[in-house]
């Protein structure tokens, strides 16, 4: 900061009102905020009003769209699959979010326990998260295969009869959303892990002094303290599960969200839609709704964090 | 972030698409073949056989002493050898001194992305292959260059080809293409497993019952495990059971068909074959999900495959000795009958160089083209002398009884290539796997299929 300090001294002879704003230390906080802001602008905003008027025309891609009015959202209420895409959608989401953290909620305390082999298992929780969806995909079908899985081997050993796991219109889309929950495990602990190392060793040891025990001093103390994390682990897991595409993509052969729709996905169906069928118009208003569904559920969670989440005010 | 890319995506070729010039979809009136309509490529096919060689060079106007022009060239022949099409272009370049090729080759599960998003961009290849299917739609959406205008004007002559590969191609009164390639859906067998059975091999005198029973005999579980490790047979592509029953997907009144009684029968028979216990003779969904169609047959644990010629350069290499394979002609269930597909080079509507993208569709799809694609032996050419004399000499004996191929030619039918083909088949098909896994009768399936397939008809206007 001194070196510009110094530079605006030697050129402050000539004032007109912008070099004077050139030289100011205003100008300069904008132009390091510049870069993001103007992808934002490009990539992000001017992108989404885009679709939105998109989702009022007809445009196929190849042929100048036309507009249609409100046609593409009336559609909506006569299109079979969109209903039961937002139901998939939901069932994704509820069956994976609430568990996923839950999940790394549990792993985390464990792993920020003084146990032996600590940075392996870290290495190994986070692994999945980092491993490519596609290669993710093929070892879970092989897994979930019905004659040569390993899934129904071990339940075979109890005596249940194999299970169609992938094929199967009642199975297929827990399955999917398993794998999910196994994938973005590693995401979330190391969230959770950070936030747990956090919490100040003398709060704890003043607890224990006072006689609280093991349980509570993790529901008094621990958990309160790191409610901030789990709150974000919980709005990302929310948005990225209700725009998951890619198990639901490459866990079946055919890529086609079946059997018989059961993966049709929003996000999935919003592809199809706009880049199978070339429906352009249609499938950026199928991304609208997804837009404000999570808009609408982020802003429910924004809004009850108050009542769950320790030290903080609004 | 997906969410981000994708809108991204979007707006990129929105604003992209601003540099499209605007392009008029209204066609004429409607001159598609139907699907079910029996080709009549036998006739012709004898004829070539007698008949004299038509006279190979077409008169060309192009001039060979203008200034250089650039042309670019899209397609996804031969990808299993890159090196095949590859001759054509290289031969298209010499012959044609002053015309450069751009030559791009894709897979054929990306090409059509690929491609579309090229168009939206207005970067459109002057040359695009196209199979029949996607031709429908893409002449419907105005993206491909009426070329009845250049054959006429040369007088071009068409005589060459079987007459049913040209007519594949046009859509809606516009003739979208000139034929590449086309092909055919067979029976291929493992003679081993006929041979270890005693059966003797198919031949046109099978019927369906007959293929039932041989099927049935070499479905077997060899280890006793309760899970079938060889099955007789695949039960290939849903509306061959449809056709082969003398059903119709569309129906001549242009609506769905897959509510009659033949084409429930027939798909009746594909739920039964495949599910109940007692007439199994092919894998089920989830059975073929745990190995493919091909990797059972490559792995000698499936008697006979319904699939097409693309299979034999794949059967080559990935079966070599482990057994003895052949073809055999395809068995119906009741009226003879079997898919036929085919592919040809199209030019854009919006291609600054039609001369030129017309000179190498001329030549990629006439003699030289044709030839050279055949000796890679990527399908078979449309062109009848070369069908008849090149495309059985190329497999140097192997299948032995090829011939079958072009014999299947006389009871081929068409599969569907209506433009709203994609979003049909993704009502259908759901429905259908409904009935493949036991959970809704054909019946029930195919009304509510039927239903959404005739309302989306009817939005779109047809």
């Amino acid at each position: 900061m001194r070196n510009f300090i110094i530079f605006r001294k030697k050129e402050n002879k000539k004032n007109t009102s912008l070099k004077k704003f050139s030289k100011s230390d205003m100008f300069w906080g904008y132009s390091f905020i510049a870069p993001s802001i103007l992808s934002f602008l490009i990539f992000n905003f001017i992108a989404i009003i885009a679709s939105f008027l998109i989702s009022f025309t007809d445009w196929r891609l190849i042929a100048s769209p036309n507009f249609v009015g409100l046609a593409n959202y009336q559609k909506l209420f006569t299109d079979p699959v969109f209903p039961k895409a937002m139901i998939n959608t939901a069932i994704y989401t509820f069956f994976s979010v609430p568990l996923g953290v839950f999940m790394a909620l549990l792993l985390a305390v464990v792993l920020n326990q003084k146990i032996r082999g600590l940075p392996f298992f870290r290495v190994l929780y986070y692994t999945p998260a980092i491993s490519s969806s596609v290669a993710v995909a093929m070892v879970w079908m092989w897994i979930y295969s019905t004659d040569y899985g390993i899934l129904n081997y071990i339940l075979g050993l109890f005596g249940i009869s194999p299970v169609d796991w992938l094929n199967n219109t009642k199975t297929v889309l827990l399955a999917v959303s398993t794998v999910s929950i196994w994938k973005d495990l590693g995401f979330k602990i190391i969230i959770l892990l950070a936030a747990l190392q956090d919490v100040p060793k003398d709060m704890i040891e003043a607890a224990e002094i006072d006689g609280a025990g093991w349980w509570k001093r993790l529901t008094h103390i621990t958990m309160p303290l790191i409610s901030p994390a789990i709150f974000f682990v919980s709005v990302t897991g929310f948005i990225s599960a209700i725009q998951s595409m890619d198990l639901v993509y490459n866990m079946r052969f055919e890529q086609d969200g079946g059997p018989a729709r059961a993966t049709t996905t929003m996000a999935f169906y919003i592809y199809q839609v706009a880049f199978s069928y070339l429906r352009m118009g249609y499938g950026t208003t199928l991304a609208i709704i997804m837009f404000l569904v999570i808009l609408i559920i982020t802003y429910i969670q924004w809004h009850v964090r108050k009542r769950f989440i320790y030290l903080e005010s609004d | 972030m997906k969410k981000i890319l994708f809108i991204t995506l979007i707006v990129c070729v929105f604003a992209l698409s601003a540099c499209n010039p605007s392009q008029d979809t209204e066609s004429g009136e409607t001159d598609t073949i139907t699907e079910g309509e029996t080709s009549d490529i036998e006739s012709e096919m004898e004829e070539a056989d007698e008949g004299e060689a038509d006279e190979v060079e077409e008169e060309s106007v192009w001039d060979f002493n203008a200034d250089p022009v650039t042309i670019s060239v899209l397609s996804f022949f031969s990808t299993d050898d890159l090196s095949v099409e590859q001759s054509v272009v290289d031969a298209f370049a010499e012959a044609y001194p002053n015309i450069n090729v751009e030559y791009d080759n894709l897979a054929f599960g990306d090409y059509f992305d690929f491609l579309v998003t090229n168009i939206a961009g207005g970067v459109v290849p002057d040359v695009m292959a196209m199979n029949f299917e996607q031709g429908a739609r893409f002449a419907a959406m105005g993206a491909l260059e009426d070329l009845t205008p250049y054959i006429e004007a040369e007088n071009y002559n068409l005589d060459k080809y079987f007459t049913s590969t040209v007519d594949m191609h046009r859509h809606e009164g516009i003739q979208s293409g000139l034929p590449a390639t086309f092909s055919i859906v067979v029976n291929f067998i493992n003679k081993d497993l006929f041979d270890e059975a005693g059966i003797a091999y198919p031949d046109e005198t099978w019927v369906w019952e007959d293929l039932i029973a041989a099927a049935k005999e070499m479905t077997k579980d060899i280890d006793g495990d309760g899970i079938i490790d060889q099955f007789g047979y695949i039960a290939g592509w849903w509306p061959n059971f449809v056709f082969q029953n003398g059903a119709q997907i569309i129906n001549d009144e242009g609506r769905c068909g897959l509510n009659t009684p033949e084409a429930i029968e027939g798909l009746q028979i594909y739920v039964d074959i495949t599910l109940d216990s007692e007439q199994k003779i092919a894998p089920d969904r989830s059975e073929l999900n745990d190995a493919g169609d091909w990797d059972r047959f490559q792995g000698g644990s499936v008697a006979i495959i319904p699939t097409g010629p693309w299979a034999i350069t794949p059967f080559k290499e990935n079966i070599g000795d482990s057994f003895e394979w052949d073809v055999a002609p395809f068995t119906s269930i009741n009226e003879p009958s079997t898919l036929m597909y085919g592919n040809s080079y199209t030019m854009s509507s919006t291609s600054e160089q039609k001369a030129a993208a017309w000179e190498f569709i001329k030549f990629a799809t006439g003699e030289r083209g044709s030839t050279l694609r055949q000796s890679g032996g990527y399908e078979i050419s449309p062109i009848r002398e070369i069908a008849t004399s090149d495309f059985i000499s190329s497999l140097n004996g192997v299948p032995e009884n090829a011939h079958y191929i072009l014999d299947a030619t006389s009871y081929a039918t068409l599969p569907c290539a209506h433009p709203l083909w994609q979003e049909m088949h993704d009502i259908i098909w759901p429905e259908l796997e409904m009935a493949l896994q036991g959970t809704k009768s054909v019946e029930d399936a195919m009304s509510t299929a039927c239903q959404a397939v005739d309302a989306l008809l009817e939005e779109y206007g047809y």
